[in-house]
């Protein structure tokens, strides 16, 4: 194994211009709920959280699922047996740290002065929890069987990939709980 | 599968990175003041981030990866090591540049809010960059105590480099950006 730093930036330069561009839509969002997320700081607060949490959860099922192609225990196809309960797994791992964030979210607002009311936090945070980890775990199983069938390398390609989309996913869908619930 | 085993293993680690990620809201939190200074500074932010963590976390496990093949042994002198602190700093540099290009090729869109004036773009443009720049040094050696510090402790860079590095990648590069655009934007705007 040779790395040259110009074959490194040769095949990662324009997967990384295009997660950057999908990243910029999700500012673009962002930029356009600036007056809200500026009176009410607490999403600001919220927003990294939520997009790492998303990220890993894929992460870790897109890490098993591709071990699981390589190795054999799991087939590359969407009806398959072990396939669904890692799914069912990253799922309920999801809903619990939602849940827990949400409760810790709602908590401190009777400390702090956040703006929203408890309830309506613990709404947005469970709701926009429930949303990411759905999408992102659709997202993994087709990115993960997609890019194992071209016989793409999971480490460079699936996990960018997957992050990119499931911050993407997390902005979008707490500006829609915070639409719904509090606008 | 030992859906016990996978849940005992990931959710403490799940429940560390929320504590990461917190960390990260509460910068993000105090930056209030600056996207006010800077309208628009605010779209680069989830980009950023995202950049941060793919191009960190791609050098860890190669040189994870690396590591097992026994290639990184002579430590800084290992050119392995040296073409990839040089790999990420251009693609830093390389992504940063472009970032605010695609910002504003998107503010054209009609139903987005239209920029404000030339000074604000150029603030953005300098300070994409600085950004880049700055956490492109500091997160390629990062990754590299990353590495190394997993292989003293035995455990498999693998496994460790990846989910650290974003999660420090979040909090840094928010605090880098925090830093850019207080210097470069108090000077500007």
């Amino acid at each position: 194994m040779n790395y040259d730093w110009k074959d490194v930036f040769r095949q990662s330069a324009l997967l990384l211009l295009l997660m950057g561009f999908i990243g910029i839509i999700g500012g673009q969002v962002l930029h356009q709920m600036e007056e809200t997320l500026l009176q009410f700081p607490v999403f600001l607060f919220l927003l990294p959280l939520m997009n790492d949490l998303g990220g890993n959860l894929g992460c870790v099922l897109a890490s098993r699922l591709g071990s699981g192609f390589h190795s054999g225990i799991i087939d590359a196809f969407i009806t398959d047996r072990e396939l669904n309960e890692n799914v069912l797994v990253t799922l309920i791992m999801g809903l619990v740290t939602y849940l827990s964030v949400g409760l810790a979210v709602a908590a401190s607002s009777g400390i702090l002065p956040l703006g929203p009311t408890a309830m309506n936090l613990f709404i947005v945070v469970l709701g926009s929890g429930i949303i990411v980890t759905v999408g992102t775990a659709l997202i993994t199983v087709a990115v993960s069987l997609i890019s194992y069938k071209k016989k793409l390398d999971p480490d460079n390609i699936t996990i960018p990939v997957l992050t990119t989309l499931a911050d993407l996913l997390s902005i979008v869908s707490i500006f829609f709980m915070v639409w719904l619930v509090i606008l | 599968m030992q859906k016990l085993r996978v849940m005992k293993e990931s959710l403490p680690f799940l429940f560390l990175c929320a504590a990461g990620g917190a960390a990260a809201g509460l910068v993000l939190g105090q930056m209030e003041y600056i996207f006010e200074l800077v309208p628009g500074l605010i779209a680069l932010v989830p980009a950023m981030i995202d950049m941060r963590g793919n191009i960190a976390s791609t050098m860890g496990s190669r040189l994870g990866s690396a590591h097992h093949l026994g290639l990184i042994d002579k430590g800084w002198r290992s050119s392995i090591v040296n073409e990839n602190i040089k790999a990420t700093v251009t693609l830093s540099l390389f992504v940063a540049s472009f970032l605010p290009l695609i910002f504003w090729a998107t503010s054209l869109l009609p139903f987005v809010e239209s920029l404000a004036s030339f000074r604000v773009l150029a603030a953005i443009y300098l300070i994409a960059i600085a950004t880049g720049l700055t956490t492109g040094f500091l997160l390629s050696f990062i990754s590299y105590f990353a590495v190394i510090l997993s292989i003293k402790y035995d455990l498999d860079p693998d496994n460790l480099s990846g989910p650290a590095l974003t999660t420090v990648g979040d909090v840094l590069t928010l605090l880098v950006l925090f830093l850019w655009a207080y210097l470069i934007g108090g000077a500007i705007m």
